[in-house]
């Protein structure tokens, strides 16, 4: 055999080998990815809801809370086009809506910020927020993955009487007013990308959203 | 010199070095235990890929920020550099040279790959945790040196036995790395808080420039501990 036949040759069951062997691997892997990956939408819907919820609760809880309690549907404009998803928070016994969550994205400093934010049924108090995938810098932007910051949302007015979005982020320390959110030292920037985000994603949700409108879907 | 000795020296020089016959398993000496130990104590300690050679510092700065992601990375590399040093050894005889490149990052991504699939089917929240990296073990300069340096050019039981030691020398300046890390960046060792409460961390060390800190002072004691053979 010629050397290039013979390159050619071991080139060929080379490649078959490790591509059927990828092959056999992904088949296996590739249900459970998906299932991991429904489950961490679904944890993270929960938890930005208010439920006391992480990856460490067993699978069969989220399953049942999430398929009790939570309505997926979407957000669409007067032209009906799709804006957002939404999922609500219905209560299971009372069928009474209680909350609706969203996705939010935006930019951070180094890159975009992915979260969601939770609003009350009045939709004027904030339920709850959680920002999950991000570059920040660890230990300055990326605080605001962290339970101490997430937590000062929570209760806080999502509009003013005007119906104005102004939830801010403010210095450390220096959240006085009510709509008003302790920043972190050394992140201004991320938290500048922070209130662009929050301010824009909710306004535009409650421009869109109707709690009938949804209920009824 | 004779007519014979000169033909015989004008063949030696018309034939490239790259077809020198190859020493078959049997000319070669058995792989004695003693072996076995000069090749762990060169990987690990004489030859240490990282503080010794300054190979993948890519990952050693970015995966030491905790120790159980550490220790994640750490055994994905001791499977991928054994599997492939060894995978790569059993083929050396019939990889043709010219594609022998192709073909080691073939194996080597191939078992890159598994071990990712594998991690994110059944670990999930460590894959997303190590993000990109365990991805990036394929072009990590040491599975691809090794491959180079050791496996190509020697028997599989010599190419296994490289493997660990590299994989045991990345994995101790990593773990070492990482202990300092979490311990002072976080106040906590594998996820535990060790620190009191009033400790101050030190944001320094959860960022990139602080693994830098780390990892200099450890080649320097390392490098004052195992002299230069030079």
């Amino acid at each position: 055999m010629s050397d290039s036949m013979k390159t050619f040759v071991f080139a060929l069951i080379l490649s078959l080998v490790c591509s059927s062997l990828l092959a056999v691997v992904s088949a296996i892997c590739q249900p459970r990815y998906k299932q991991n990956q429904i489950l961490e939408t679904k944890t993270k819907t929960l938890s930005v809801l208010g439920m006391d919820v992480d990856g460490s609760t067993p699978v069969e809880k989220i399953n049942e809370l999430y398929s009790n309690n939570v309505r997926e549907t979407t957000v669409t404009n007067d032209a009906g086009e799709e804006i957002t998803r939404a999922f609500l928070y219905v209560d299971k016994e009372s069928g009474e809506f209680e909350g609706v969550a969203f996705p939010v994205v935006g930019k951070g400093l180094w890159g975009t910020i992915r979260g969601m934010a939770a609003l009350n049924s009045d939709l004027k108090t904030i339920r709850g927020v959680r920002f999950f995938d991000h570059s920040e810098t660890p230990g300055l932007g990326a605080e605001i993955s962290q339970d101490w910051f997430q937590e000062q949302w929570e209760g806080k007015p999502a509009v003013n009487e005007e119906g104005k979005v102004t939830i801010h982020i403010v210095g450390p320390n220096q959240a006085d007013e009510p709509d008003e959110i302790d920043g972190i030292s050394g992140a201004t920037l991320t938290g500048n990308g922070v209130n662009e985000m929050m301010q824009r994603e909710i306004r535009v949700f409650l421009e869109n959203f109707s709690a009938d409108m949804a209920m009824q879907q | 010199m004779s007519d014979e000795e000169k033909k015989e020296e004008e063949q030696a020089k018309a034939k490239p070095f790259e077809e020198a016959p190859e020493p078959s398993d049997d000319e070669e000496p058995a792989f004695t235990s003693r072996d076995a130990k000069d090749t762990l104590l060169e990987g690990t300690l004489k030859e240490n890929p990282i503080s010794k050679q300054c190979l993948g510092i890519c990952s050693a700065l970015a995966v030491t920020t905790m120790v159980n992601n550490t220790l994640v990375m750490c055994g994905a590399l001791f499977f991928v550099l054994t599997a492939s040093n060894v995978l790569i050894s059993f083929l050396r005889k019939q990889t043709p040279r010219k594609v022998r490149i192709i073909a080691e990052m073939a194996i080597i991504s191939s078992l890159v790959i598994v071990f990712d699939q594998f991690l994110k089917a059944f670990h999930y929240e460590m894959s997303k945790d190590l993000g990109p990296y365990v991805g990036l073990i394929i072009t990590n300069c040491i599975v691809l040196g090794r491959a180079e340096a050791c496996a190509l050019s020697n028997r599989p039981i010599k190419a296994f036995f490289d493997g660990i030691a590299n994989a045991v020398g990345y994995s101790i300046i990593l773990i070492a790395v990482a202990v300092v890390r979490e311990l002072l960046g976080s106040g906590k060792l594998m996820g535990k808080q060790i620190m009191s409460d009033d400790f101050q961390s030190c944001q320094v060390m959860v960022m990139s420039a602080g693994a830098f800190f780390v990892l200099g002072t450890i080649v320097w004691i390392m490098k004052s501990f195992v002299p230069d053979e030079e």
